[in-house]
């Protein structure tokens, strides 16, 4: 059972020059989780996860605490919006190295990624780090469950 | 004479590394003491056994035992719901707040080591903080600088009083006597300089009180029941520790004692709390013992002594306001661990020409524990404060500890000194 079979070839990417608006505009219009980051060739850079974007909004303590279960209500704790230079900014200043899986790698190693590195979407890449797809763990989770189910 | 020598370049050697910060002192004390070792074998003059006789296993004991009630306290909360607690009483009020959250952490710091205080206070400070609308900057500062003067006032408050503890045969209840009342008239002084910069800073309007409101201090305590057997521990020892001498009782056995009973009450997963034990701080104090032992047996003490037998002409007073500044300003720019363990034997040498130096080892307590407030790299715990502030949008530079710690520093200092000099004059002669 090959990524190749399951994966998505329509990949919603960015340009590691496009900015941050762009991306949460993508995020927003496509309703997705996971943006690859490409240069002009089409290889892989990284890659945003929707909760990166989040990330720049979230109070300091949640950085800082390990328990804040207590905080039942946040409603006088509002979200500090990002100014518009932050949203100006590059991609790539909030981007990360990207795991990703080979077309030809089994989709149990991806479930194994996925898992280890609690994400959710694993970009696929061929042997020139060109990005080819996009696996979510449901597409690889379901995959795998229908066999045991001899679908 | 060369032995003699030798040594003392050794120790010197040693000082130089852990002051400029090339390697960690811990590593440097354990190569320092084996190369002591080697040195004095060599002259016939040191050995391993001696070396081993020059630990004092007294302050390793009491060092440990202090450590694992501190790392069973930690994961109970209880820091933490005493800084919800005291912000839901300020009702978003700055200097209320500040006062309040400074008292915490002042007594917390007294039993609780500078930096695992901070630690565990400043983020909940934070959070704080960014509920009521405020900047949390002035706040931690506020906490190192109280956390750093709370420490002087105990013997366990701080790693260079259980230093001078150590090397003076000072009690648990001689600090009590000696340092706490001048560190109290300190710790007045900073609470009254820290809260006009609050008011200068912020105001004295209430913010966004009713974020507070919905909090719940209980929910915070994530371990009642540990908090509550860790507290009747560490209480029952600080009693003892009151009357040790009465009770022919050592530090030692008090703090492991009250460790052990703690770990056979709260039954807590040993691995998570070992882990927690700054082992580091142990062999730093192993490998400095057997160092110092080694300057002690090939007679450089002697050497030195010589060399200030003028200090010892001065009235002791004086000497000690000198000691006190001097420290002070050290321990402004450097680390007061290693400033402590300098002057140590200084004062052991001035000691044995007959001075009476119990008031100088007052002086450098306070020193070294107020001076450390001047600069963002005078204590640890200002170095843990600027860091996790390095992670908020707010981040403390060292210019601004120059306008809100250095002023504090310089207060309580000259109070001290004031308070000081009225003590060993009339007070406690």
């Amino acid at each position: 059972m090959l990524v190749r079979k399951y994966m998505k070839t329509h990949v919603y990417s960015i340009h590691a020059t496009q900015t941050i608006a762009e991306a949460a505009r993508l995020f927003v219009d496509k309703h997705i989780g996971a943006l690859p980051v490409i240069d002009q060739d089409n290889r892989l850079l990284g890659i945003v996860y929707d909760f990166n974007l989040i990330e720049i909004g979230m109070p300091d303590f949640t950085r800082l605490l390990s328990h804040f279960e207590f905080l039942h209500d946040l409603g006088a704790l509002e979200m500090t919006n990002p100014d518009a230079a932050e949203l100006h900014r590059p991609v790539a200043a909030i981007m990360h190295p990207a795991v990703t899986v080979d077309e030809t790698d089994s989709i149990l190693l991806a479930a194994a990624l996925l898992h280890k590195n609690s994400l959710n979407d694993l970009p696929v890449v061929d042997n020139q780090n060109r990005l080819v797809g996009i696996v979510s763990h449901v597409d690889i989770s379901t995959a795998i469950m229908k066999d045991w189910l001899n679908e | 004479m060369i032995v003699q020598i030798l040594a003392m370049l050794l120790f010197l050697l040693c000082l130089g590394i852990i002051l400029l910060g090339k390697s960690h002192r811990t590593v440097v004390a354990w190569v320092g003491a084996v190369l002591m070792v080697i040195l004095g074998k060599l002259f016939g003059v040191y050995d391993e056994t001696r070396a081993i006789a020059s630990i004092d296993f007294n302050t390793l004991g009491l060092l440990l035992g202090m450590m694992v009630l501190m790392a069973l306290f930690e994961p109970t909360g209880f820091i933490e719901f005493l800084a919800i607690w005291v912000a839901k009483l300020s009702r978003g009020r700055p200097v209320r707040l500040l006062v309040l959250l400074g008292t915490v952490t002042t007594i917390a710091s007294m039993f609780l080591d500078n930096v695992t205080t901070v630690v565990l206070i400043a983020p909940v400070t934070i959070l704080i903080c960014e509920l009521v609308g405020l900047n949390p900057m002035l706040f931690l500062v506020a906490e190192a600088v109280l956390s750093n003067t709370g420490g002087a006032s105990t013997l366990v408050g701080d790693p260079p009083n259980v230093l001078v503890a150590s090397a003076a045969g000072f009690t648990f209840l001689d600090f009590l006597v000696y340092s706490m009342p001048i560190i109290f008239f300190c710790w007045i002084a900073a609470l009254w300089i820290l809260g006009r910069f609050t008011r200068k800073d912020m105001g004295r309007k209430a913010r966004k009180e009713s974020s507070l409101e919905a909090l719940n201090p209980r929910e915070v305590l994530r371990e009642p029941l540990a908090a509550r057997k860790v507290l009747l521990v560490t209480g029952l020892a600080v009693l003892i520790f009151l009357f040790e001498e009465k009770l022919g009782m050592r530090p030692a056995l008090v703090a492991l004692g009250a460790a052990g009973l703690g770990l056979v009450w709260v039954r807590p997963d040993l691995d998570e709390t070992l882990k927690r034990i700054p082992w580091d701080i142990l062999l730093f104090f192993t490998g400095l013992f057997a160092l110092i032992g080694g300057l002690e047996a090939v007679g450089v003490m002697e050497i030195a002594a010589g060399w200030i037998k003028g200090l010892a002409n001065l009235p002791v007073v004086v000497a000690g306001v000198l000691m006190l500044w001097i420290t002070a300003l050290l321990s402004a720019v450097v680390d007061n661990i290693p400033i402590t363990i300098a002057i140590i034997p200084v004062l052991e040498s001035l000691g044995r020409m007959g001075m009476d130096t119990q008031p100088l080892w007052w002086a450098l307590v306070l020193g070294a524990g107020l001076g450390g407030n001047g600069t963002i790299i005078g204590a640890t715990a200002n170095v843990v404060v600027s860091s996790l502030s390095e992670k908020t949008r707010t981040p403390i530079t060292s210019v601004y500890w120059m306008k809100r710690g250095f002023p504090v520093m310089l207060v309580t200092c000259a109070v001290a000194t004031i308070v000081y000099v009225i003590g060993f004059t009339w007070v406690f002669r």
